[in-house]
């Protein structure tokens, strides 16, 4: 067990102790909360996707941002056009790099590791939405332009995926475990995240579940592999540099956030809160997993 | 009294069933483990003979807990706060004495008994004392205050002074050992929180019948307390293997 899952454990507890005493926390509160700590530690992990590619790797800044914005625009457009694609395509991409971050500091064989990250991605992903399947219904028919959601929330390959995925995760588990000798408490700390990520997805509700999963079991890990990448790379860097270095674009992220969210709230955008959110949310994190993939490439050879 | 009691157990009594299987198994470790003192090095002799107490006086306890559930079908609170709060601060001291030779200061002993201390007086007033009127402010209160000293021991545990003294011992045994420990520590002990959460008002209270909580209690009772103990054991066996080597 790390740091960040014992703060994810700490605030599960936390979380009992309010649901008990309240019996619920209100939507908006949900809201507000998960809002500041995605805006915290969510966003700024991907904020310094730039200088973490240009360590890596020898590229001008212009063919950098053009690859990036070209992404997020690309996607932008094939959301008004395949919006239930995009929202399968944003779920498989969600899958790959959680998985992929959650195995980064294992060391298990390359293929295997593969196998496991994928599979570990896909039961965060299909265990989030089989738990809270009627609440991501209900939540897709609440506007008109995702309705088009519903058939993919309630879709069948979610269970199936959710069966599939633990079984053959458990099996891959196993194989590393007896045949290739591993650390048997890396074998206890990914079966431990594992049973909290299922613990939080049925007990709490969707935007709580994965606002917990994706601040303590994600982004801050990430951050944390970010600062100490760089540290590395770098020369001297401090915590206080590191916060600095990720400003700019949280910021950036933040100024953009603010104004479709005004142009919504004023009609002069006609998309619902719930579509802004997502394909902000997956048109940011495109350019992101390729940013992360080559990161985790990279780090291993 | 006895034999009366043992014909009228119902053979679906799980609660009976793993009283008795609590009773008898913790009494069995406690002999194996004090015995098992002659096979061990002189500085480890003190380790077992914990390990050998705290399932001792779980045995002594389970034993009148097993009477009292058969007598009145209730469950036996009083009693698992008493047993606990004998057994969980001298778990607390195996902590200490496996670090030890690694430089564990009685600093650390104290922390961890008060912390454990802490833990359990807070969750037997939660427990034992709620009001049990439909509201919930007396078993939240108490409940987190009881979970303050949990997180405590559980992060000295994982990331503190006993992990450090862990890593500093340069001993492989001593740091999978204080490891394992430590799981029991996050896992194991879990099911006392989530047990004070499934009491009446509390927020897991639909989640299993009451009589299930006591299965369950009395299951992670026996694991924890004989599963610390083998831990140990097995610390104390693989570094006297080692001196004799």
């Amino acid at each position: 067990m790390n740091k960040f899952s014992f703060l994810y454990l700490v605030f599960i507890y936390l979380l009992f102790a309010v649901y008990t005493y309240f019996g619920d926390i209100n939507f908006e509160y949900q809201i507000i909360g998960c809002f500041l700590l995605i805006i915290l530690f969510g966003i700024p992990h991907g904020a310094i996707d730039h200088i973490v590619y240009k360590t890596q790797n020898n590229i001008s800044n212009i063919k950098f941002y053009t690859f990036y914005l070209s992404l997020i625009v690309l996607y932008t457009v094939l959301w008004f056009i395949f919006p239930k694609w995009c929202l399968i395509l944003f779920l498989l991409l969600s899958a790959y790099h959680f998985g992929e971050s959650q195995f980064s500091e294992f060391n298990f064989n390359s293929l295997l590791k593969k196998l496991s990250s994928i599979f570990c991605g896909m039961i965060v992903i299909s265990s989030l939405i089989y738990y809270n399947q009627s609440e991501l219904i209900i939540l897709s028919n609440m506007y008109s332009d995702t309705k088009v959601f519903e058939s993919v929330f309630n879709s069948s390959i979610i269970e199936v995926s959710f069966y599939t995925s633990i079984i053959l995760f458990l099996l891959l588990l196993l194989y590393e475990f007896v045949f290739n000798n591993n650390n048997i408490d890396d074998l206890f700390t990914i079966l431990f995240e594992m049973i909290l990520i299922h613990v939080t997805f049925y007990l709490f509700s969707v935007l709580i579940g994965f606002t917990l999963y994706f601040i303590f079991l994600h982004s801050l890990k990430v951050l944390k592999q970010e600062f100490q990448f760089l540290k590395k790379n770098t020369g001297d860097l401090t915590i206080k540099r590191f916060i600095i270095m990720l400003l700019p674009f949280t910021a950036l992220s933040m100024f953009f956030l603010l104004v479709f969210y005004i142009g919504i709230v004023t009609g002069l955008l006609k998309i619902s809160t719930f579509l802004f959110l997502i394909v902000g949310i997956s048109v940011i994190t495109l350019p992101h997993v390729f940013i992360m993939a080559n990161f985790y490439n990279n780090k291993v050879h | 009294m006895f034999l009366n009691v043992i014909e009228t157990i119902a053979p679906d009594n799980y609660v009976a069933f793993t009283f008795f299987i609590g009773y008898i198994a913790m009494l069995a470790a406690s002999v194996f483990f004090f015995i098992e003192r002659g096979s061990v090095d002189k500085k480890w002799k003190m380790s077992l003979l914990v390990s050998a107490l705290i399932t001792g006086i779980a045995a002594v306890h389970y034993y009148y807990m097993r009477d009292y559930n058969l007598a009145t079908g209730d469950s036996p609170t009083f009693f698992r706060y008493v047993d606990w709060i004998l057994t969980v601060p001298l778990m607390c001291v195996e902590f200490y004495l496996l670090t030890k030779l690694a430089g564990a200061k009685k600093s650390l002993l104290w922390k961890l008994i008060f912390a454990s201390t802490w833990m359990l007086v807070c969750g037997y007033i939660g427990e034992a004392f709620n009001p049990g009127d439909g509201t919930s402010g007396h078993s939240v209160t108490w409940g987190v205050l009881s979970t303050l000293g949990y997180l405590y021991i559980a992060y000295t545990v994982w990331f503190g002074e006993v992990a450090n003294l862990a890593e500093a011992s340069k001993s492989d045994v001593i740091k999978k050992g204080v490891r394992y420990l430590a799981w029991f520590v996050l896992v194991g002990w879990a099911i006392y929180p989530i047990g004070y959460m499934c009491m009446p008002g509390g927020w897991l209270s639909g989640v299993m019948a009451p009589e299930s909580i006591d299965v369950w209690y009395n299951l992670a009772d026996a694991i924890n307390k004989i599963g610390f103990g083998l831990v140990v054991y097995t610390i104390a066996v693989g570094e006297t293997n080692k001196a004799e080597a």
